[in-house]
């Protein structure tokens, strides 16, 4: 039974959330809807890589959940899943059992806790679902359009100067790093690169703040033989992310690495000359990882079985206080969809454009010979990048006599590449066909391989 | 080392230590720009050099394939679900492990493996343990071969418990005889693995084995061995803790057309009193306290035990681990028609039941469990598992009460267990039941369940 819309009025944090629900009203908007009894949820496509989950309960306990980053609550992505259920209830498939990450909500989910009530007794008379659903007359003002243009100019002309600043100064520390000498720099390794990286944010260049944030934890994963060389590496491509930039600064994928990402809306727009790629994708991983700027980052690591790049990755970021967030993918999960990938010299960061209907059946590609040529063209192409997804061909993971993870070719081809974190038990008694793992030029960290035991993972 | 390498060897050196770089770059690289010298050895760092793998890396043997096969591929995720949300619970993982065995199925390894003190683990896993256990270089059991007394050091230790484990179920009288030729040169620790062996199928024939070993140097080892004995109506003990614990118990008749003895267990008038009882009960074999009371032990068993049940617990622990099967049987017979007799106690005499008598008396437990908890349900059944009816759970009083306190916190626990009780038909039913009295259909509590009624059988045979 769907909610009545006084309910989800009632349950609206305000007229805007209902506005803005209204906007997600179109089905093309929605995947994967379906429903159980009071239970319906569904993926819906909204300004983050990976498709948003949202599922609601239209019991007695009314109640929803999002992946949004959005502070409002109920979510216009959950106001709008209720709100097709209300309108349209058969574009949701009857399903036996709800996915698995709907079960997780309902274990975890406080019972009694939608704020219903009380947002019906604030301004319940206040929001319309009937206004909201009114199209609302598009205002044009020549005039306001190229004040804007001219003042966001302006701000771009402001931050290129203060990055450009700030870069010059990032060169002198890293000569201080040089100068006063390494053994020190990676004594005090989390102090001073946290002193260079706030004035990195200051500047406005945050992306390359960000990276100088987790380059100790980089660092002291590595036995302390191997620091010295991981130092000069990365104190190295700081050097060269700087001098691309002041040779590029209009580059997208600079611009990127040492200010912000562009938006979504930007990367589809048109003449923005994101290369798209329509194929069916694996969803190899997740890795999630609390940064030191507050910030989660989620990566969806993707497997092309088809045709275009070999590699692709969903990322985005939530801050840390809105509670445990994942992607929309299980691991092995397949789809077919249209990728727009962010312009770079080896695409990999990329967005969902649209989702097709279902997924071919199709077999991992084969595995590189050498799968390092893959890393060495990636940093001659592009030297700041500090890891890369590689294909490997047939081998094993073995363990060497201190108990360390490596991955073994079979051939003699490859060279064997030392893992980061100890294998699962299972993947050392089995015979691996294939694999896919990031490599960061000192460790190999696996995301799942093909094996005579099936699909493996490998958790972080 | 090519000559780049060395450059960039001198180059971390300086850098270590703080020193200009400039006299050590290579001619062709801006010596006098730090900067740019890192910005290149870096690259030079990554782009030319390789990990340098240990001469001797070798990868362990290949994980063996089960003579079981491996769980429906579907349900994968849905039983690590389980694993992942029940992990804190004493006894669901192997509570769902032995669902799947009993089923007909094994795990997947990369969702579960046995660890080295799974003793609960079915021998089916032994080249799991093995492997596992098993230290790089060391051979694995000769392939192929049975485990004889002439072959027993060749088996590393873990296959060969395993192995005499399921030689004891197929052929006891084999199985025991290599424990007899073998038990005295390992350690106690193992000699006790090796008593606990023979806890299956123990037969009079046992006794010319279990006797030396009743005189074991390790006090635990011979308990075990003296318990065993008992069961087989020999060793002798103390005569005078026997009746020092006679005296503390009170035999009657009851029942007027039908004449049973019945034991009594009544309150003491210490503490000390009471303890004292508790220890004489661990101390006296059930058919010596018989005798001391000058009652045959089929009388003695005849009917449930009167008094408290947290007195009743020493005397029934007694039976459990010392009296024949015959008199344990009878007596956990006689507690299953006493309504007075908790489940929680009588569930103690079905451990060393068969799996087939814990089926043939299950549905009469189910009847009897006062939780909703089904916890001494779970014990009573062991690891015969998913096998009770939708009609034996239906006219439980316990899941009428798991129904009504669905809000619970306890009901997760009782939802789980019997989940794990109930056949796959009986497990669609329950769900249907749950959601009728008001829990929604995507309650995370019908999780096991939903994997029980998913589970087919295998069709294979189940060791």
């Amino acid at each position: 039974v769907a909610l009545s819309r006084s309910a989800i009025e009632a349950m609206a944090p305000d007229q805007s959330a209902l506005k803005a629900a209204a906007g997600l009203l179109k089905p093309a908007k929605w995947d994967a809807r379906g429903r159980v009894g009071e239970l319906i949820w569904g993926e819906c496509q909204g300004s983050g890589a990976n498709p948003y989950r949202v599922c609601a309960d239209t019991g007695a306990d009314p109640g929803s959940k999002c992946t949004c980053p959005s502070r409002k609550f109920p979510c216009k992505h959950a106001l709008a899943l209720m709100w097709l259920d209300l309108d349209e209830a058969a574009g949701f498939a009857a399903a036996d059992a709800p996915p698995a990450w709907v079960t997780d909500w309902m274990a975890r989910r406080r019972r009694g806790a939608a704020p219903a009530g009380a947002a019906a007794s604030s301004d319940a008379a206040a929001k319309s679902i009937d206004l909201a659903a009114a199209p609302t007359p598009v205002e044009t003002d020549p005039a306001a359009d190229s004040r804007r243009a001219a003042a966001s100019a302006r701000r771009a002309a402001d931050t290129r100067e203060q990055v450009a600043a700030a870069l010059d100064e990032l060169e002198r520390w890293v000569a201080d790093q040089l100068r006063t000498g390494l053994g020190g720099f990676l004594a005090e390794v989390s102090e001073r690169c946290r002193r260079i990286a706030a004035r990195l944010v200051d500047a406005k260049a945050g992306a390359l703040a960000s990276r100088l944030d987790e380059a100790p934890s980089r660092l002291l994963a590595l036995p302390p033989a191997e620091r010295p060389d991981a130092a000069i590496a990365e104190l190295g491509k700081l050097v060269l992310l700087a001098r691309a930039w002041r040779a590029r600064p209009d580059d997208p994928e600079l611009r990127r690495e040492v200010v912000a990402a562009e938006t979504r809306e930007s990367l589809l727009a048109e003449g923005a000359g994101a290369l798209r790629c329509a194929s069916t994708w694996e969803a190899l991983a997740e890795r999630v990882a609390t940064r030191r700027d507050g910030l989660v980052s989620v990566a969806t690591w993707l497997l092309n079985l088809g045709e275009g790049p070999r590699f692709a990755v969903l990322l985005d970021f939530f801050p840390a206080s809105a509670g445990r967030r994942t992607g929309a993918f299980e691991p092995g999960q397949r789809f077919a969809a249209t990728l727009a990938f962010y312009p770079a010299r080896t695409p990999l960061r990329c967005v969902i454009v649209s989702r097709e209907a279902a997924a071919v059946d199709a077999a991992w590609p084969a595995g590189e010979p050498d799968p390092l040529a893959a890393w060495r063209a990636s940093l001659l192409a592009a030297p700041w990048r500090l890891e890369a997804p590689l294909a490997l061909p047939p081998g094993r993971l073995c363990q060497d006599a201190a108990g360390r993870g490596w991955w073994r070719p079979d051939g003699d081809d490859a060279p064997a590449l030392p893992l980061a974190g100890d294998p699962p038990a299972v993947s050392l008694g089995a015979r691996i066909s294939g694999a896919a793992g990031l490599w960061n030029g000192a460790r190999l960290s696996l995301l799942a391989a093909e094996s005579d035991w099936g699909r493996l993972s490998f958790d972080d | 080392m090519t000559e780049p390498l060395v450059a960039l060897a001198g180059l971390r050196g300086v850098w270590m230590a703080g020193r200009s770089a400039a006299p050590l770059a290579p001619a062709d690289w801006p010596g006098d720009d730090e900067p740019a010298l890192v910005a290149l050895a870096g690259q030079a760092l990554q782009v030319l050099t390789r990990p340098a793998a240990p001469t001797d890396l070798a990868p362990r043997p290949l994980l063996p394939r089960l003579a079981r096969p491996p769980m429906p591929e579907p349900l994968r995720p849905h039983l690590r679900r389980l694993l992942a949300a029940h992990r804190k619970q004493p006894g669901a993982e192997q509570g769902l492990i032995q669902l799947l065995a009993a089923r007909g199925y094994a795990a997947h390894p990369a969702d579960w493996m046995p660890k080295p003190d799974d003793d609960w683990a079915a021998p089916v896993y032994a080249p799991w343990l093995a492997w596992t256990e098993a230290a790089p270089g060391v051979a694995s059991a000769p392939v192929g071969e049975t485990l004889t007394v002439d072959t027993y050091a060749e088996w590393p230790w873990t296959e060969r418990r395993l192995a005499l484990l399921d030689l004891r179920r197929r052929e006891p009288a084999a199985a025991g005889q290599i424990i007899a030729a073998k038990a005295a040169a390992e350690p106690a620790e193992r000699r006790l693995k090796l008593v606990e062996i023979l806890v299956e199928r123990l037969e009079p024939a046992d006794a010319p084995v279990l006797e030396p070993l009743a005189q074991d140097r390790s006090e635990r080892v011979a308990a075990l061995a003296r318990r065993l004995l008992a069961r087989l109506g020999r060793g002798a003990g103390d005569p005078a803790l026997a009746r020092e614990l006679a005296a503390m118990v009170a035999v009657s008749t009851r029942g007027l057309i039908r004449r049973r003895t019945q034991l009594t267990v009544p309150a003491l008038k210490t503490a000390a009193q009471e303890a004292r009882r508790a220890e004489l009960f661990g101390a006296v074999t059930f058919a010596e306290l018989a005798a001391a009371l000058d009652v045959e032990e089929a009388a003695l068993t005849a009917s449930a035990p009167a008094g408290e049940p947290v007195r009743l617990v020493p005397f029934v622990q007694c039976v459990a681990t010392t009296a024949s099967d015959q008199a344990r049987r009878t007596l956990m017979e006689a507690m299953l028609d006493d309504d007075g007799a908790p489940l929680a106690l009588t569930a103690q005499l079905a451990v060393r039941a068969s799996p087939d008598e814990r089926r043939s008396l299950l549905g009469r437990a189910l009847a009897r469990e006062e939780s909703p908890l089904f916890a001494s349900a779970r014990v009573f059944a062991g690891d015969a598992l998913g096998v009770a009816t939708s009609s034996v759970l239906g006219a439980a009083r316990a899941f009428r009460q798991l129904l009504e306190k669905q809000g619970d916190p306890a009901a997760v626990t009782g939802f789980f267990n019997v989940g794990l009780l109930v056949s796959q038909d009986a497990a669609a039913t329950v769900i249907y039941a749950a959601v009728a009295a008001g829990l929604s259909i995507a309650d995370p509590r019908l999780d096991t369940l939903r994997f029980n009624a998913a589970l087919a059988p295998s069709g294979a045979a189940v060791p």
